[in-house]
This record gives structure tokens, sequence and C-alpha cells, in this order.
């Protein structure tokens, strides 16, 4: 079981780096974005093409993060922007346009197969109570807890992030009280993108790289975001954690092969017992 | 005195539906004007409306001798004007403090004092600083919403309905702030007011408006007195 709670906590952490951009998008522009998984993939892939490249590992999840924190607001400029004034299911069939978009750039460039950042076997670490870690499993806990830390202290310290909670709140206020609404958009794009690229990396890492890993992490991630409260950033941190946690823990008592089942349970319990989620003050539109 | 807000004949509506159908009006430099009138007759439309939140079709705006008629709200906040909505006017899940600094958004040097100002205005908010502002009451989430907006030291302050919703001492309470705020912070004040009696006890003067034009004007006291205006709007 100490175990299983283990590998919980590093699917979490993936599934948090993924649920905050999307959450804040989400809250803010009021449409799912369903291109978000494929953006992690995209993360993904461009640490895959700087490791090519013999760049060091830190550096190039560092590159991927900005390079895809672009992606995501040159995404936002091209696309979604011209569709604001439009429903939210405009914007969503637009996202799931982007998503296959970008799938398939990815598959064109990188291929449809299975890919590993490094064909090196790792040794597990023996810890108390039965526990193996892997070093890259250690890596990925450590590096998201300090991206969350940092993502928290922006947040709450710095006058973007609380003018990106404020939006998140109540954009027309927002507009109402001189805060430019647009650059706080394009800020939060970058920032969910960059954290969602973090999350692709770190997922090709615990298991491997595929086109379609994106895709497949997106219903943990949503039902993060539903579970936390949409918009609440603070809601997918505890979201993302629940769901990677109860995900693994199935796994004792169910095949592993349906451990998704167990995020689509507590999806549809949200949904009908809490809506608005554990932090969510928001009535879901569509 | 002269007037910081000049309004000439202005009409302003959705789309293409016209709701305000010429008004005129200006207000002084130390002023408390209310709007009153029945309901659905354009008044929250008028104000949204010299804040550029809706379509302004013909007519002008002055504020400080400066022609502001089609500015963006963003454009017009920096020009110390600002507008406090009826609802969903404060951040619910930022702390009262946090709302502050939003109010103080555009700002780039340091508020901190006009923080401490805001804060003797409004006694009650310095006890929960860090309460998240969607815990306040609805007369506590009312004062902070006009705490945030005096966090840019306006020279015209709009209120849509600022006694709204309130139990009736705290209507009281929210007369006495703004007739506060009006004299300490030398902010005029253009209010739109449901509660036509009490706004105009403490206004200067007042306008009274009928299908999104102009019907009456004058001093809070005559219309008050005034006969007609008793039996239409004042509910004698």
């Amino acid at each position: 079981m100490p175990q299983l709670i283990i590998n919980g906590i590093i699917m979490g952490s993936i599934i948090v780096l993924g649920s905050i951009g999307l959450t804040l998008t989400y809250g803010i522009l009021n449409f799912a974005n369903f291109a978000h998984g494929d953006i992690m993939a995209a993360g993904a892939y461009l640490c895959l093409f700087f490791l090519g490249l013999n760049v060091p590992f830190v550096v190039a999840v560092i590159l991927s993060m900005c390079i895809t924190a672009g992606l995501g607001i040159l995404i936002d400029w091209c696309i979604y922007r011209k569709l604001r004034e439009k429903t939210s299911v405009v914007l969503l069939i637009a996202s799931i346009g982007a998503a296959l978009f970008l799938r398939n750039v990815v598959q064109l460039i990188f291929g449809p197969q299975l890919v590993y950042y490094s064909s090196e076997i790792q040794m597990a670490k023996k810890l108390p109570f039965g526990i193996r870690i892997k070093p890259d499993e250690i890596f990925i806990i450590a590096a998201s807890f300090l991206l969350i830390i940092a993502v928290h202290l922006f947040l709450k310290r710095s006058r973007i992030g609380k003018a990106m909670r404020a939006l998140s709140d109540n954009m027309q206020l927002a507009g109402v009280i001189g805060i430019e609404t647009e650059k706080i958009i394009f800020w939060t794009w970058g920032l969910g993108c960059a954290l969602a690229a973090a999350g692709g990396i770190f997922l090709g890492l615990e298991v491997q790289l595929r086109p379609m890993m994106g895709w497949d992490v997106l219903l943990p991630i949503f039902a993060a975001v539903i579970l936390g409260g949409i918009g609440s950033p603070y809601g997918a941190m505890a979201g993302g954690m629940i769901i990677g946690i109860s995900q693994e823990v199935s796994t004792a008592f169910i095949n592993p092969a349906y451990k998704s089942v167990v995020s689509f349970m507590i999806l549809i319990l949200v949904l009908l017992i809490k809506p608005s989620g554990i932090f969510g003050k928001k009535e879901r539109l569509a | 005195m002269e007037s910081i807000l000049k309004i000439e004949n202005i009409a302003a509506g959705y789309g293409r539906v016209e709701i305000v159908k010429g008004i005129s009006l200006h207000v002084s430099k130390d002023e408390i004007v209310s709007i009153i009138g029945p309901n659905g007759t354009g008044k929250s439309t008028f104000l949204k409306a010299i804040f550029g939140l809706v379509k302004v079709f013909t007519g002008n705006i002055f504020f400080d001798n400066e022609d502001i008629t089609g500015l963006k709200p963003h454009q017009i906040v920096k020009r110390s004007m600002c507008y406090v909505p009826q609802d969903n006017n404060i951040f619910p899940s930022l702390t009262i403090k946090e709302n502050l600094d939003m109010g103080a958004f555009v700002r780039h040097d340091d508020y901190s004092k006009n923080i401490e100002e805001v804060y003797g205005i409004f006694p009650l908010l310095s006890g929960f600083k860090n309460k998240k502002a969607g815990e306040l009451s609805g007369g506590q989430q009312k004062m902070l919403a006009i705490g945030m907006s005096l966090m840019l030291k306006p020279k015209l302050l709009l209120l849509d309905e600022p006694s709204a919703g309130l139990a009736p001492n705290m209507v009281d309470e929210m007369m006495k702030k703004i007739e506060l705020i009006n004299r300490e912070e030398k902010a005029a004040i253009l209010m739109v007011e449901q509660n036509a009696k009490r706004a105009l006890k403490i206004s200067n003067r007042g306008y009274v408006l009928s299908m999104g034009k102009n019907m009456y004007e004058g001093t809070g006291e005559e219309l008050l007195n005034n006969k007609d205006i008793g039996k239409l709007y004042l509910g004698e």
C-alpha cells in the first residue's frame, strides 16, 4: 500500500501540473480547452528534441516549458482570441481542432511509435515500508513540488498572479477596475502551458512518449479540475493529488487496466453531489 | 463650482435598442447627485454608458473638461473616474486586502497609505484583511466594493444602487459613508438609487428620469418636497 501511495503521488504531481493551466483558462475564458493534453504531449516531445541535441536534461525541460508557453499563447492568439465573443461551445470545438492538429504534427515529426527519453535501466532505490522508487521518480516529485510552490507564490504575491485569480473570479469586474484583461489572459496561457509541458515531460519520463499520451491523460486532468472547482488553481492541486492517489491505490483492488474508471467515477460523483467542486463557487456553463 | 462631469443629450443602449433616449446632466466637483426614477427607465444603463460599458449612440460626455465619449472603461479609470456595479462587484475568492490591491491595479506607486485610508473609512474591513471577500455579508461586500474604487483616489464615483439589498439600518450607514467619502476624499458622487428618499436627503441635487429621458431636475430638498414626484416615485 505505501508503494501505491507513492505511485499515486507521482501520477498526482503530473496531473496537478496539467490541471493548473486547464482550470485557469477554463475559469477565465469559460471554455474547456480540449487541446490542453496535447499541449502536454507537445512539451514532452520538445524535450525529446532537445535531448537529441545533447542538451542537459534540466535545461531541456526549461527550454521546452518556455517554448510550450509560447505555443499556448500563439494558439490563443491565432484561434481562441477571435472566438471569445462566441459561445463556449464554439471555443470547445475549436480546441478539439487544435488538439487534433497538435497531435498530428507531433506524429508527423516524431512518428507514431513509443519512445523513451533514455534507454538506460534505472535501479529502484529501496526505502522503508518496502517502497521502491527510481531516481527519475524522485526527480518528478521534487521538481513538481518546487513548481507548485513557485506557482503558489506567483499567484499569491505577484501583481499579475493576483490579477489572474481576480479574472478567474469575475472577468467583467476586472475590466471595470482597469485591469487589462487581454494582457492577463496572455500570461495565463503562458503559465498554464509551461506547467503543462513540465507535466507532459514527467509523464514521458514515468511512462513513455506516444503522440496519444496527452489525450489519454486529459480525462484524469478534467476530473481533477472539476473535483477542485473550475477556476481554482488550489482546487486543481488538491483535485490532482486525490485523483492520482485514488487511481493508483485502486489497483490493489481492481485490474490496473481499469484504473481510469476511478477518474470517471470521481468525476460523476462530484457532478452529482457537489457540482461546484471543492473550492469552486462558479456555476458551470454548458 | 466647476463641473467635473457634463453630459449633453446622450442616447445609448445595447445592440440597436435605444434605452437611454436623450439625457443631459452635470455634476460639480464637490457634489453628490442622485438619479432616481421608476424601474426600467434606463438609470443603470445611463451610468454604464458614462463609463463606456454600454454603447453611446449620440451625444457627448465631458469629464474634467475632456471629451471621453466612446472611451473604454480601462481608459476612463486612468482618468480617475470609478464605477461600482450593483452586483458582482468584488472578487469572492480573493482576500479583502487582495481585493483592495486589485482596486489599485493601474497604480504603480506605493499605495499602502491609501489602503489605510480605506480601512479608516470602513473600519469593519480592517478587522478581516485576510478573510476571503466571498465570506463577508452583503453589506460588507458593498463597502469593500466602494473601498476598491477609492484606491484610485477618484475625482468622480459612479455608484449603481449602493443601498440595494441592504437591511434598513445598513442603508443609513451606507448613506453616511457616501457623505463621508464626498467630504473627506473630495470625490464627486453620481449615484442611481431605488431608495429615492434616502438618497435625496444626502444629495445636493437630483434628477428624475422617465422612459430614458430627463423629467425633473432640482436640489435634493426641492425634489423631496415636490408633490408630483412624491406621488410618482417616492411612494407617498
